[in-house]
């Protein structure tokens, strides 16, 4: 395969307005779209802003959408366009432009700050911590993330209603409120937390309708769906909707 | 931009709102997709349409349902006196002989909120039927969404109850089965095309069942310590030997330089059965310190 002249469409523009501007760019055997904009960069447009970082799909940082896809920019390559195809490259849409394809992502700082950290079992020194390899594997699924923050932008809940950033936590940090529930050393609820309850009444659990898009747009393959979320509102309904679970609670004086 | 950095406040603008709100990059169209994202809800939605109004018409029907020796297992089990007699099936007339409708409204509200229910079914008909949203980053119609946090979306909560009455019917379903080994005139040994389509179904039935998430939930995944660690602290009885802790599912990624790797189903053997659990766990513990 030779190099060809590929069609580009590319959003530019800042919270004020913007649009789409066309481009004829050229384009070699093996690149990605990250390099395609970089020689948009390089030879057409010197001020497009493009976030990008690692350009190996590990940092999080180049997410786009490209032909209405939420894609990393650096993991998209260009033979999966055909050469006819007009690739559109457009900032993330469900949070704040900045400017081009840069977007404000701090929404998803603001909602990684509101998760409760770790709790360290009291008793324990930090070399001493045992647990089981199975126990180990499976919140190991969900430390792959990169923040990339695809999930967030593609989950409907906040993409389509802004109103419902305030009570909505996303995919990405429902996950991690999985990640600690079911961290066996986790001493939250010492600690006064309920992880599951608060899941559902202070991170917006009830929102996620388990359509499954986060899942189907994350780069590192995580099952955010079935092994995050879903749990985890099978663990929340332990805690808020399930009289049988509660009343065995009692009888066995199990921890609430 | 530092990761200390507050979103900054919202404006709202009337009349603006998701995709288009003020905020965000002004992009016009809903979506910009150009697969063709639609063919997946839409084939969803005409295939569970045909299901439920083919099914309702049976449901309905009361009649046809019995052929010596297979029973439809929407008639099954068969709880009102009005039902054919089936020799040696499930026929209980627990409902006796004021109940006039068809017997299969009985039992089919147990298999229809197990379904309806079902995380899998939610996807797809919250998809396909109600487009939220219709597809992945196409923007659904709806100006308000509260998803499943107030009634009536918040009773999907109690699928697990459903999945306890899916068992027992399961089971009936099985037993049925096994009288689809018998023929036309009851005598055992009999294999036809109908036995075939009863082994298939139960088959199938029981992997649905048991690929259930309350059902991975309910056998130890629920639990904050693997299954294993919970029995060697004595409060595990109900523990199963395996548990699905993980899984994947195949499914288009998104990322095309990835090889498709996640395609198997990976139910994941805890260290040890329930009997004999604690003994292997202090020996691990042993020989982890
Ligand atoms: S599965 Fe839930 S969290 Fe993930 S995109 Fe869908 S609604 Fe959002
Ligand atoms: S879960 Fe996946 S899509 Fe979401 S931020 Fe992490 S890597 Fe990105
Ligand atoms: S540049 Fe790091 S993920 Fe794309
Ligand atoms: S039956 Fe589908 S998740 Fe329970």
């Amino acid at each position: 395969m030779s190099g060809y002249t590929a069609a580009f469409e590319v959003w530019r523009g800042d919270a004020d307005g913007g649009q789409l501007e066309d481009f004829e760019v050229e384009v070699n055997e093996g690149e990605v779209v990250l390099d395609i904009i970089h020689r948009l960069q390089a030879t057409r447009v010197p001020d497009l802003a493009v976030r990008w970082n690692c350009k190996a799909g590990k940092c999080g940082s180049c997410s786009a959408e490209i032909n209405g896809r939420p894609r990393l920019m650096c993991m998209t390559r260009m033979s999966v366009f055909s050469r006819e195809e007009t690739v559109t490259v457009t900032p993330l849409r469900a949070f704040p432009v900045v400017r081009d394809l840069v977007t404000d992502v701090s929404f998803n700082y603001a909602k990684a700050r509101e998760v409760p950290a770790f709790v360290p079992p009291p008793g324990v020194a930090a070399g001493d911590y045992r647990m089981q390899q199975i126990d180990v594997e499976r919140p190991q699924e969900f430390r792959k993330c990169i923040e990339c923050f695809l999930c967030q932008n593609t989950c409907h809940v906040v993409r389509d209603h802004e109103e419902n950033k305030e009570s909505f936590a996303g995919p990405r940090f429902l996950m991690r409120i999985a990640e600690l529930d079911m961290h066996p050393l986790d001493a939250a609820a010492g600690a006064g937390v309920d992880r599951r309850k608060t899941a559902q009444d202070e991170h917006g659990l009830g929102y996620c309708n388990i359509t499954k898009c986060c899942t189907e747009v994350c780069p590192e393959n995580i099952q955010i769906t079935d092994n995050a979320l879903i749990p985890l509102k099978e663990r929340a309904a332990d805690r808020k909707y399930d009289p049988l679970v509660r009343l065995g609670n009692k009888i066995f004086r199990r921890p609430e | 931009m530092a990761t200390g950095t507050e979103p900054q406040p919202r404006t709202d603008v009337p009349g603006a709102h998701g995709v288009h709100d003020a905020s965000r990059a002004t992009i016009a169209a809903r979506h910009l997709r150009t697969d063709r994202w639609w063919l997946a809800p839409a084939a969803t939605a005409a295939g569970l349409l045909a299901f439920v109004v083919y099914s309702t018409w049976r449901a309905f029907a009361n009649a046809d349902y019995y052929a010596a020796p297979y029973v439809s297992p929407f008639y099954s089990p068969c709880l009102a006196e009005n039902c054919v007699p089936m020799k040696g099936g499930p026929n209980w007339e627990i409902f006796g002989s004021w109940w006039g409708l068809s017997p299969a409204l009985l039992i089919l509200v147990f298999p229809l909120g197990f379904r309806l229910t079902c995380y899998y079914y939610r996807k797809a008909y919250y998809r396909g039927f109600w487009a939220s949203p219709p597809a992945c980053a196409v923007a659904e119609p709806h100006r308000k969404y509260t998803g499943e946090t107030r009634f009536p979306l918040v009773l999907q909560n109690i699928h697990r109850y459903f999945f306890y009455a899916a068992v027992p019917v399961a089971g009936i379903l099985t037993y049925d089965t096994v009288l689809a080994f018998r023929d036309e005139t009851y005598a055992w040994g009999h294999m036809g095309l109908g036995t075939l389509v009863f082994l298939v179904n139960i088959a199938l039935i029981w992997a649905y069942t048991f690929s259930c998430h309350s059902c991975r939930h309910i056998v130890g995944a629920g639990s904050s310590t693997s299954p294993s660690t919970r029995c060697a602290t004595g409060c595990g009885a109900g523990s199963a030997g395996s548990t699905p802790i993980t899984w994947r599912s195949p499914g288009p990624r998104w990322s095309a330089s990835r090889s498709p790797t996640s395609t198997c189903t990976c139910w994941r053997p805890a260290p040890s059965t329930t009997r004999g659990c604690s003994r292997r766990l202090d020996d691990q513990m042993k020989g982890a310190r």
